[in-house]
């Protein structure tokens, strides 16, 4: 033990050595920042020739663009761009009324944590859900349509890092980073920080998918089952159990210290910081049988000091920031931000002190493990490790903020077998299926947050990276592949490409409501001041193409794009209104106005369609009031 | 195979008779079955290839519908003001009709074998063939030439082939005959077989009597 603090305090001055080193480099451009980095970016393994398709799909977050981005692998290219959490003109989303309505008032979201379905533990290519963690929202993206179908706003939670689902998800988990009171009616109750030991909560929520009763391209249904109470520490990463962890769900954080002024120097006081485990069967029987303790803001929240045997609490070393599960289930691994270990706890021996009420001690009435019994092994893999994902071959692989490397290591002997240097500060590493029981391999991708001169230069602003390392080699990881991304890239699935099966076209369906499909159906509806249109395209023209309305009369233009050749998308823009509405092929899409300024306003289609397609245009007509 | 048959015995000599006089009918008989797969198989087909449409666009005719990619070649062949291509064209009403009345010529022909039915009765076929035929070509004719004189792109007139391998503007045109397409001529041969086997058979006969 006095050996491992010797380690921990020539690590810290490690740690300072690369801190200065990074200043330097970010102060002095003449630096050279490539003198330890591969050369071999753009080797054939990451080739795809034109008109050849990506192995992959990955699904990452676009930060505080609020888009969840779909590149291909290995290529790296942008295939697409999902909006969640903000207004995106491309796909219309925020100008139709059910998007307006999902977004409400808020224009921008963190988009951190994009976390793929499973069914029976591997990934099932149906749903991607992924939060907010600047306003405390979820949604889910449909991938039989790859577009955003619900957004839920969750109540007692202010700001949450992560999300993490079981290996049939039929839940979701997640838990407040930042503590906060809770009261009735409000999102940010007040109490003094004085009180913060007693009033404040760490906020966990399970969320029901109810993932069955949701047909693809209907909304979502993803309801609250309840919240817990926790300590009032700062949440970071939950991840689900699976296999022999299957019905826990680990959660790390820090500030165990409970420290609410110099958090960066008063939370990292203790050598090991207190973290949650929470069996989430035991806390969902109680919901389902309507025990809770107290309802606020709608949401059944249960104290589990009152309930024995739904929370634990395990100390593990110095500022914990990832946690994740081995594919079978039999190990747990932690990450320490602040000590150059990853600590191994061991699932049975877990279950067993659980199951022996083999406790140290009470914190925050919540039993507190023994920790040195649980550990399996501490691996020295870098300074700054953050996060663990695994391959099918036994491997694990973890990034390491600070030193800027991946480290790869085996599973079973604890031997680490390669690092590689990333450019630069790795956030995340994905590995395809590499958070469910049936990883994938092959492939790694370093979700970078500073690129420095990486890339050519485009003002201070500078784009974060990702990097694709091809982990198929039984010992090296090499570098194949590079791109700038938006930042930042927080956390991404990887897919085979064979388990997502999107639509191409929407299918013709006559018996849509509002929806038309041949010209003569084409009409202008006036009941009272609510003017209805039923409107058509189709190359290259729409039907119909002149609507004439009163100043102050409500417009409803239900849009059907009659064609079914994929990528024949058309489009309603409208100048002076702030409306563009793009209808994929055979789909109706609605816009809803009040046509509150006279004039004349030419509309025209959104989307190149066809050699006559700057000829695809319309006249909206107010008449003055007189 | 005059010095085969006398070299046979006389009783193998008849049963090469009897079977000759069954494939009389049997000839007529297999006619019919063409015509009647070919009434519902593909008659003619068309597809355009471009860089665009890679995958190729698809026209294909039977004899009571037209099927492929029709949303899209209608929604192509709008700009130069083509006719729509449907299959509510009169054509996919009666020519079914016209392949019954061939059939029951066929069953005809299957029941009473003479030179004179056959001959007929191949006729017969013959010109109600004809009259689809000419329909048909009229129909790809008149698409051809018959444009909206309001349509967008002003093209000359053009008929396409019945089988072939053509460039129209940006597109690679391949026609052929469909499986049924073949199925009718193929019954028109064994039509004709069966009048040669006929007009055989009472040759021989003929000299046998005399």
């Amino acid at each position: 033990m006095n050996k491992l603090k010797l380690g921990r305090n020539a690590v810290m001055a490690i740690i300072l050595i690369i801190g200065l080193l990074i200043g330097l480099v970010g102060c002095n451009a003449k630096t050279p920042t490539n003198t330890t980095n591969q050369a071999a970016a753009g080797t054939p393994a990451a080739w795809v020739a034109p008109g050849q398709l990506d192995t992959h799909y990955m699904f990452a977050s676009g930060g505080q663009s609020g888009n969840l981005i779909v590149w291909g692998i290995p290529s790296m290219r942008i295939l697409r761009q999902i909006p969640v959490y903000n207004v995106y003109a491309p796909t219309g989303f925020g100008f139709t009324p059910e998007t307006k309505k999902m977004l409400g008032d808020k224009t921008w979201g963190d988009v951190h944590h994009p976390i793929a379905s499973q069914t029976q533990g591997a990934y099932d290519g149906k749903f991607i859900w992924v939060n907010d963690k600047a306003n405390s929202r979820v949604a889910q993206v449909d991938l039989n349509r790859f577009e955003t179908t619900q957004i839920l706003d969750i109540p007692n939670m202010v700001g949450f890092h992560c999300l993490t689902t079981d290996p049939e998800s039929k839940y979701l988990f997640c838990a407040t980073e930042f503590s906060l009171p809770i009261a009735e009616g409000q999102k940010n109750a007040y109490a003094p920080l004085q009180n913060y030991t007693g009033e404040y909560y760490g906020i966990i929520t399970a969320l029901k998918t109810n993932r069955d009763k949701v047909q693809p391209g209907q909304p979502g249904q993803v309801s609250i089952s309840y919240q817990l109470l926790a300590p009032p520490y700062e949440y970071d990463i939950s991840s689900a159990g699976k296999g022999a962890a299957d019905g826990l769900v680990f959660f790390t954080n820090y500030n165990s210290e409970m420290a609410t002024s110099d958090i960066e120097k008063n939370s990292t006081t203790l050598p090991l910081d207190l973290t949650l485990v929470v069996d989430y069967n035991a806390a969902q029987k109680l919901a389902d049988a309507g025990t809770y303790d107290q309802v606020v803001n709608g949401v059944k929240i249960i104290d589990p000091r009152k309930h024995p045997g739904i929370a634990y609490l395990l100390p593990i070393a110095k500022n914990p920031h990832g946690v994740d599960v081995s594919p079978d289930g039999k190990w747990i691994v932690y990450s320490s931000k602040l000590d150059p270990v990853v600590t191994i706890i061991s699932t049975e021996k877990l279950k067993k002190a659980i199951a022996s009420k083999n406790f140290e001690k009470t914190t925050w009435g919540l039993p507190v493990l023994k920790e040195a019994d649980l550990q399996e092994a501490q691996i020295q893999v870098g300074v700054g490790p953050l996060h663990t994902q695994f391959d099918d071959q036994g491997y694990a692989y973890t990034s390491l903020f600070v030193e800027s490397a991946v480290t790869k290591w085996q599973l079973g002997s604890w031997k680490v077998i390669d690092k590689q240097p990333v450019n630069y500060n790795v956030g995340h590493v994905a590995v395809p299926g590499g958070d469910s029981m049936k990883p994938f391999g092959h492939w790694l991708v370093a979700l970078n947050k500073a690129s420095l001169k990486r890339f050519l230069p485009v003002g201070p602003s500078y784009p974060v990276s990702e990097q694709l390392f091809d982990i198929s080699g039984s010992s090296k990881m090499t570098l194949v592949n590079e791109t700038p991304s938006e930042r930042e890239p927080h956390y991404a699935s990887i897919f085979p490409a064979n388990l997502i099966k999107p639509i191409s076209v929407y299918p013709k369906d006559e018996s849509r409501p509002n929806s038309i499909w041949s010209e003569d159906k084409a009409k202008i509806v006036r009941n009272g001041n609510q003017v209805t249109v039923y409107m058509l395209t189709i190359r290259s023209h729409f039907k119909p193409d002149t609507i004439e309305v009163n100043q102050g009369d409500h417009v409803t233009i239900y849009l059907t794009n009659i064609e079914q050749q994929p990528g024949m998308t058309h489009g309603i823009g409208m100048s002076g209104y702030n409306i563009n509405v793009p209808a994929d092929p055979g789909q109706t899409v609605q816009v809803d106005f009040t046509a509150d300024k006279p004039g004349t306003f030419p509309f025209y289609c959104t989307n190149f369609c066809s050699a006559m397609h700057e000829e695809m245009a319309g006249y909206f007509l107010v008449k003055p009031k007189s | 195979m005059g010095v085969g048959l006398k070299s046979q015995h006389p009783s193998l000599r008849k049963e090469r008779i009897n079977l000759e006089q069954v494939w009389k009918r049997i000839l007529p008989l297999a006619a019919g079955i063409s015509f009647a797969l070919a009434m519902t198989l593909k008659l003619w087909g068309m597809i355009l290839v471009s860089n665009f449409y890679y995958q190729g666009l698809h026209l294909d005719i039977y004899a009571s519908k037209v099927t492929g990619d029709l949303d899209e070649l209608n929604i192509l062949n709008h700009y130069i003001g083509m006719m729509n291509i449907n299959s509510s064209l009169p054509e996919f009403k009666w020519i079914p009709y016209v392949f019954g009345i061939i059939l029951v010529l066929c069953l005809m022909m299957a029941i009473l074998p003479s030179i004179k039915v056959l001959i007929s009765g191949t006729l017969l076929v013959l010109i109600g063939l004809g009259i689809m035929g000419g329909d048909f070509y009229y129909r790809l004719y008149q698409y051809g030439h018959n444009f909206d004189p309001t349509a967008a792109i002003k093209v000359p007139g053009f008929t396409p082939k019945i089988i072939g391998h053509y460039q129209l503007a940006n597109f690679d045109v391949t026609t052929n005959l469909g499986l049924g397409g073949y199925m009718i001529i193929l019954g028109v041969i064994l039509l004709f077989a069966a009048i040669y086997n006929t007009v055989r058979l009472s040759r021989k006969t003929r000299s046998r009597v005399s």
